[in-house]
């Protein structure tokens, strides 16, 4: 397995905390992979990595998949 | 040594601190005390038990290791396999974690005072719950995340394996029961609170048709408007009251109601996922992230004081919302929150796939499940700045104290805690509903406490529209975990039932997906009908039978990381385990066997459907509850024989564990032959 850098393997992107533009980014970023917003964005990164050159599922479609995916089954939401 | 004395005396302070705010709790008589105590003696303890217990249990006992690949890492795959920053794998969990048990549990068990919740909540939790999900945590990470079912049936074979199976599947229709029940307790004659549930489905719909069609995957986009429509339907239940012909529409009784939940349950379950389970799981977690923040503010920031007295005289187990002595009766109320056996789905399967240090194992299991009890010690905190009278009153079924207000708040008077027909009415017209007596569930009491929290704390002009709040806020994640529940449920079924006829373990056979889902919901639904009809309120029945399940399944998850620990070379640890087993198995134990033979038909099913019985014979009941008594009657007795059965499950699991551990002893086997842990590779992230 090639090396994983933390920026693609999904560690939290920070903008820097020292700023306070740089600690709001960084909180958006912790956000938008909290609800999976930025899904669709790993997808392409993760492609992009592992598999150069084949083709790349649209926006739409890669949806259609991942919301099948993460329910399908069910979802363990605890009593 | 010198660079650690700063260590060292923070880390004091913040025991001393912990230690005089829970003296100060425990010791106080007679005066009122302020919420911000439990606040701060519940987050010196949770501090003071993760740095010292949780770190000893991530160094000496499991010896995480944070140069080992996870499983993230070594199968990424860019789906379920994905390294994820730990705090957001702890935002996932403690999602996934924190349901309505740990706000309905507290708020039930608040009728033995303050005191015996709060310690429960902190010690239960911190010695047991903690770790109970974080040694599930670690299992099922060093073995590429394997399910608990999977790792029972590796370690304590098929008996084992067979029993999580079937645990799970009945803690899951108990669940669902009880949690419907809550909701249909709730909105029972209360058009503005039924106006608000209902409306969650269609903004669901619409969320899911947004993500779908519109702006495909825009998560943050679809969830921001469906918290702003949801707003909106608190809202326009409050304008019902100015059209009479659509608010008589809403205004219906628990059993029509009940018939609502369970045809929306079967529903749900053939839906396709992205209509109506996704958005309604992406609004749930969102609105539940963002209430439990808001009430801990809320809390810290007008620090109420607590009426409720740290002791009750209902600790002699008379109790009119739940009866059954403290012991082991507040153990089983208090599952959630203290020890959850449910945890153990979550933290083996899911959670694993995405962590990407084996170190975070411990703030994601032991963290985790410390946010989830602090939950409870808010939940516990709203259900005790009520006026223990007002509290008593809306828990307390009719067929308890009546159905006359002032015959009902005399005998609630007459138990020590004041309370007025005129109290309750002025209160019920405060929070826009029509009557608070008899509201039971837990739902609604909780309810008025957040209400008055937030009122106090954001404006209290808006009583109502925060008590209706704080009821959709319960609903949408208890429908939520209906949905998801009735699909992971019908899963199990068809798992079984394939091994009668294969066509029905096909998972995506139409025939098969109704007919399991038709079982599954069919479950659920007859123990929420049993709650619904019941004039004592449903609780008392069906919250105990809840809370033996959800330990038995914490005793399964805690013997099968005992047989692991002792198989692994840890066994002089395996105590972090077997202690808080051995516990259950005594709670659940003695339980379930008060609920089988105690004589008192409030607490014994058989007592109760004998005594029943003989009313029914003598012709001692009125009409219409003589009409209900043979199904009453049937429903004790399946309920006791459904215990029964529980206690069966704890034993022969127990039985097991032990054979496997000391057969080890005797053998001196390593480890599981069949099932060794994945092997060491070293991980490759910086």
């Amino acid at each position: 397995m090639s090396a994983l850098s933390c920026r693609e393997s999904g560690g939290l992107r920070t903008g820097g905390w020292g700023r306070p533009g740089g600690m709001l980014r960084t909180l958006w970023q912790g956000l938008r992979q909290l609800t999976g917003d930025d899904a669709y964005e790993r997808y392409l990164a993760h492609h992009h990595r592992h598999h150069p050159g084949a083709p790349v599922e649209c926006r739409r479609t890669f949806w259609r998949r991942e919301i099948e995916r993460r329910w399908a089954r069910g979802a363990q939401r605890c009593c | 040594m010198p660079q650690r004395l700063p260590a060292i005396a923070l880390w004091t302070a913040i025991s001393l601190l912990g230690a005089s705010a829970l003296g100060g709790i425990a010791l106080n008589r007679g005066e009122s005390i302020n919420a911000a105590w439990f606040v701060v003696a519940a987050v010196c303890v949770y501090l003071v038990a993760y740095r010292f217990y949780g770190g000893w249990i991530a160094a000496r006992v499991l010896s995480l290791d944070a140069s080992r690949a996870t499983p993230a890492e070594r199968l990424e795959n860019g789906r379920d396999f994905v390294p994820t920053s730990r705090w957001i794998v702890f935002g996932h969990h403690f999602a996934a974690i924190a349901g309505a048990g740990p706000l309905i549990g507290p708020t039930l068990a608040a009728q033995f005072g303050y005191l015996p919740g709060t310690l429960w909540l902190l010690a239960g939790a911190v010695l047991g719950g903690c770790v109970q999900d974080m040694l599930v945590l670690f299992c099922s990470t060093r073995r590429d995340g394997r399910s608990l079912g999977q790792m029972a049936r590796d370690e304590l074979g098929r008996a084992g394996g067979t029993a999580a199976m079937l645990a799970t599947l009945l803690i899951i229709l108990i669940l669902i029961g009880v949690l419907g029940l809550v909701v249909v307790k709730a909105m029972a004659h209360s058009p503005w609170s039924t106006f608000t549930v209902f409306s969650t489905v269609p903004i669901a719909l619409v969320v899911g048709v947004y993500l779908r069609r519109i702006r495909p995957g825009r998560v943050l986009e679809g969830t921001a408007l469906g918290v702003a429509l949801l707003l909106l339907g608190v809202l326009g239940g409050g304008l019902l009251g100015s059209w009479p012909t659509l608010y008589a529409a809403f205004d219906w009784d628990g059993r029509a109601l009940a018939g609502f939940v369970i045809a929306y349950g079967f529903v749900a379950a053939i839906l396709p996922v992205w209509l109506l389970l996704a958005p309604r799981d992406y609004l749930s977690t969102f609105v539940k992230l963002g209430v439990v923040l808001m009430l801990a503010t809320a809390i810290v920031l007008i620090s109420p004081e607590v009426k409720m007295p740290p002791l009750t005289r209902f600790v002699d187990g008379t109790g009119p919302i739940f009866s059954g002595d403290l012991f082991p009766f507040l153990f089983i109320t208090l599952a959630c929150g203290a020890i959850s056996g449910f945890h153990a789905l979550v933290a083996s399967g899911t959670t694993p796939k995405l962590l990407a240090r084996e170190s975070d194992i411990r703030l994601i299991g032991y963290g985790a499940m410390a946010a989830e009890s602090f939950v409870g010690v808010l939940a516990l905190v709203a259900a005790s700045v009520l006026d223990p009278g007002v509290y008593f009153a809306i828990n307390t079924a009719a067929g308890v104290v009546g159905a006359d207000p002032t015959a009902a708040t005399a005998t609630i008077t007459s138990w020590g805690f004041p309370v007025t027909a005129a109290q309750m009415r002025a209160l019920a017209e405060s929070v826009g509903e029509v009557s608070l007596f008899g509201r039971t569930g837990g739902a609604p009491s909780l309810a008025v406490g957040m209400a008055s929290i937030f009122g106090s704390a954001f404006g209290h002009g808006l009583l109502a529209t925060w008590y209706h709040f704080a009821i959709m806020f319960e609903a949408v994640f208890i429908l939520t975990t209906l949905d998801a529940g009735t699909r992971v449920g019908r899963f199990i079924m068809q798992d079984m039932l394939g091994a009668f006829w294969t066509p029905l373990g096909r998972t995506s056979w139409y025939p098969s997906v109704v007919l399991s889902s038709l079982l599954v919901v069919g479950g659920w639904g007859y123990f929420l009908y049993i709650g619904v009809i019941d004039p004592n309120g449903g609780i008392n029945i069906l919250w105990p039978l809840f809370g033996i399940a959800n330990q038995l399944l914490a005793a399964i998850a805690l013997a099968v990381v005992t047989v692991i620990l002792v198989r692994s070379s840890r066994a002089r640890y395996a105590w972090v385990s077997a202690l808080p087993l051995a516990w259950l198995v005594v709670v659940t134990t003695s339980a379930s066997l008060q609920k089988l033979f105690a004589a008192d038909p409030g607490v014994g099913f058989f007592a109760a459907a004998r005594e029943l019985t003989a009313k029914l014979a003598a012709g001692a009941l009125p009409p219409e509850r003589a009409a209900i008594a043979p199904q009453l009657i049937f429903n004790q007795q399946l309920d006791g024989w459904m215990t029964a059965f529980f206690l069966v499950l704890v034993w022969v699991v127990v039985i097991d564990t032990l054979y496997r551990c000391l057969r080890r002893e005797a053998v001196g086997a390593p480890r599981s032959a069949r099932n060794p842990e994945s092997p060491y590779v070293r991980t490759q992230l910086p």
